[in-house]
């Protein structure tokens, strides 16, 4: 057997899914929520990712799916005591559909309207979820949202490593066949692949539906683990976190928003127990991020030239500079 | 009483839609003339009202006037140093990097000022008020009308008339050329973005007295700010002016017929202007 690089990916991957299955076991009990929670943010911004860094677009407001999907599956769990697998389905099925409503407004206008835009629906749900008495105001909805045989947190690690892995897979399916690679056209030439008669729009709308799908199920995992629904999981803050994961990882990359997840997580969680700093040093980490590795940390074994150009996405029609 | 208090709400909606639309015009500078959506904007406006809070106990509320935007817009510069190795990039970039700025603000703040809620209290000349055929018209709010409405003019005449404005609308317009014409279109960034930044800080000088500060606001008001502009039109800013007082009227009186949810009618209207004009209620077909 050659010892190639398909090879070598496999065997690194096996790996490391071989220690993530024996991690939460050597791990003392809330070490093992951190590891959940660092699966779940990576789903989060690996979802992102399928927008930001393969197809170019500027999902300024992600935690909103995120928020949605928490906010229903824990509204048909708890309050309508739907069964479990009916209340994710239909979660996951009302996520989509405001996910197709939202992404049709959102792509209405130029790249900068779609992140503005984007943005204002997240800020939008913020205020309604907050102020909004019978789904808990401010104070979210909390309740025992896990079924009984998850209610132990290394059974869970195991099963949100599980949906996670898969979700990795399909998306990794999705982003490897021909049409992601029109979404990599997409980031890098926006008007060629207008000329070869392609309806960008309805293109574009795909690509954030199929990013909605997975943010969504991320937020019913967040949800799961920590037995509600919360305002903060819709907050502006949380979609500028999965956008910085993104960066810090390298987001020309597939596993590159992982490794950002697992920094910004460790960093947001632990770094809060000492300090209520730690805004402003993820604040400085971006900062130096973006001006001097913008490729992330994963960035400098992919195509220097390619992310230190960046995308001509960003640009709109007609500016030649 | 029920005169009054129309005529209250009235110019509260008057009064907090002038100084949005001194944020927006801010934001728009910004983004039309330099593609940066600053997400920075809110956090300026917290700081313009912090340092107008302080300034306020040192010297003195004119001073703060004066003293809180032109501090703004110094900070602001040093943004613009930072932005500079990533003109021409993705726009992604320039985000992340405002956002980063805007962070460490916030919880600079949070380290000077802490969590609290400040009140500033203005000179006895603008707290008070004055009665007109039997209705009560608080001071402070004309102040701001009037005071916005100078600015807004300014603005005008600045880029009708002047050197500096003639530059900026030649940038937004073509910015190469203008660098070819032997201008220096690195400092005009900064002026500008400068510029932009500084009617921030002199927005939230201007609110400092009305509203209470406190550090975790900004991004709800640079919410308030992109609805503005998005209702308006990103790129015009007679456009923004007439949405800010729209959306400055509709939350003044939308909070006195229907406290729950009127901060949700602006977002109402936006989707709604997104629908049927996506260009901008105001804004010239492009």
């Amino acid at each position: 057997m050659q010892w190639t690089y398909r090879n070598r990916a496999f065997v690194g991957t096996a790996l490391v899914v071989i220690a993530l299955v024996c991690l939460p076991f050597l791990l003392p009990g809330t070490w093992t929520d951190l590891l959940t929670k660092i699966l779940i943010m990576a789903l989060f911004a690996t979802a992102i990712n399928i927008e930001v860094g393969y197809a170019g677009m500027l999902p300024l407001g992600q935690s909103m799916f995120l928020g949605f999907s928490a906010y229903a599956y824990t509204l048909l769990f708890v309050r309508f005591a739907f069964p479990l697998g009916l209340a994710v389905v239909a979660a996951l099925a009302l996520s989509i559909v405001i996910n197709i409503v939202i992404g049709f407004l959102c792509l209405r206008g130029e790249s900068m309207t779609f992140g503005l835009l984007h943005m204002g629906f997240n800020i939008l749900l913020y205020t309604v979820v907050n102020k909004w008495l019978a789904i808990g105001g401010d104070a979210g909805i909390a309740g025992p949202i896990r079924p009984a045989f998850l209610t132990h947190s290394v059974a869970f690690n195991l099963f949100v490593l599980v949906v996670v892995l898969i979700c990795y897979a399909l998306m990794r399916r999705i982003m490897t066949s021909p049409f992601a690679q029109m979404a990599q056209g997409l980031r890098e030439n926006e008007e060629r692949l207008r000329f070869l008669g392609i309806d960008i729009k309805r293109f574009q709308l795909v690509i954030f539906t199929i990013s909605g799908f997975f943010t969504s199920i991320a937020g019913i995992l967040l949800a799961m683990l920590n037995g509600g629904a919360f305002p903060a999981y819709t907050s502006v803050l949380l979609s500028t976190q999965g956008l910085m994961m993104c960066l810090i990882g390298g987001m020309y990359t597939f596993v590159g928003p992982t490794i950002g997840a697992a920094i910004t997580t460790i960093i947001v969680t632990e770094v809060s127990n000492y300090t209520y700093l730690w805004q402003g040093i993820l604040g400085v980490i971006i900062i130096g991020c973006v001006l001097a590795f913008r490729g992330g940390i994963l960035g400098k074994r992919k195509d220097a030239a390619r992310s230190a150009r960046g995308n001509g996405k960003a640009l709109p029609p007609g500016d030649s500079r | 009483m029920q005169m009054t208090d129309l005529v209250r709400q009235l110019l509260i909606g008057i009064s907090s839609g002038m100084v949005t639309f001194l944020m927006a015009a801010g934001v728009s500078l910004v983004i039309s003339g330099m593609n940066i959506i600053n997400f920075g904007q809110g956090a300026f406006f917290i700081l313009g009202a912090f340092l107008c809070y302080t300034i306020v106990h040192i010297i003195g509320f004119w001073w703060a006037l004066l003293l809180g935007p032109l501090a703004v817009a110094i900070l602001g510069g040093l943004t613009e140093l930072l932005l500079r190795p990533l003109y021409g990039k993705s726009m992604l970039y320039q985000l992340l990097l405002t956002m980063g700025v805007a962070f460490v603000i916030t919880d600079g703040m949070s380290l000077i000022w802490g969590f609290g809620l400040r009140v500033v209290i203005v000179p006895h000349l603008l707290s008070s008020s004055i009665t007109i055929v039997g209705i009560d018209f608080p001071v402070y709010y004309l102040f701001i009308i009037v005071i916005s409405g100078l600015v807004a003019l300014g603005l005008r005449l600045m880029f009708s008339r002047t050197k500096l404005g003639m530059l900026f609308r030649a940038i937004i317009s073509d910015r190469e050329m203008v660098g070819n014409l032997g201008t220096n279109v690195q400092l005009l960034y900064t002026v500008m973005f400068m510029f932009g930044v500084g009617l921030s800080g002199l927005a939230g000088v201007l609110m400092a007295p009305i509203v209470g500060i406190s550090v975790q606001q900004s991004m709800t008001i640079l919410f308030s700010v992109m609805t503005v502009l998005i209702i308006g039109g990103i790129a015009s800013m007679s456009g923004a002016f007439l949405a800010a007082l729209v959306v400055g009227l509709v939350n003044a009186f939308g909070s006195m017929f229907l406290p729950w949810f009127y901060s949700l009618l602006p977002a109402v209207l936006m989707i709604v202007v997104l629908l049927v004009r996506p260009q901008g209620l105001f804004a010239r077909e492009s």
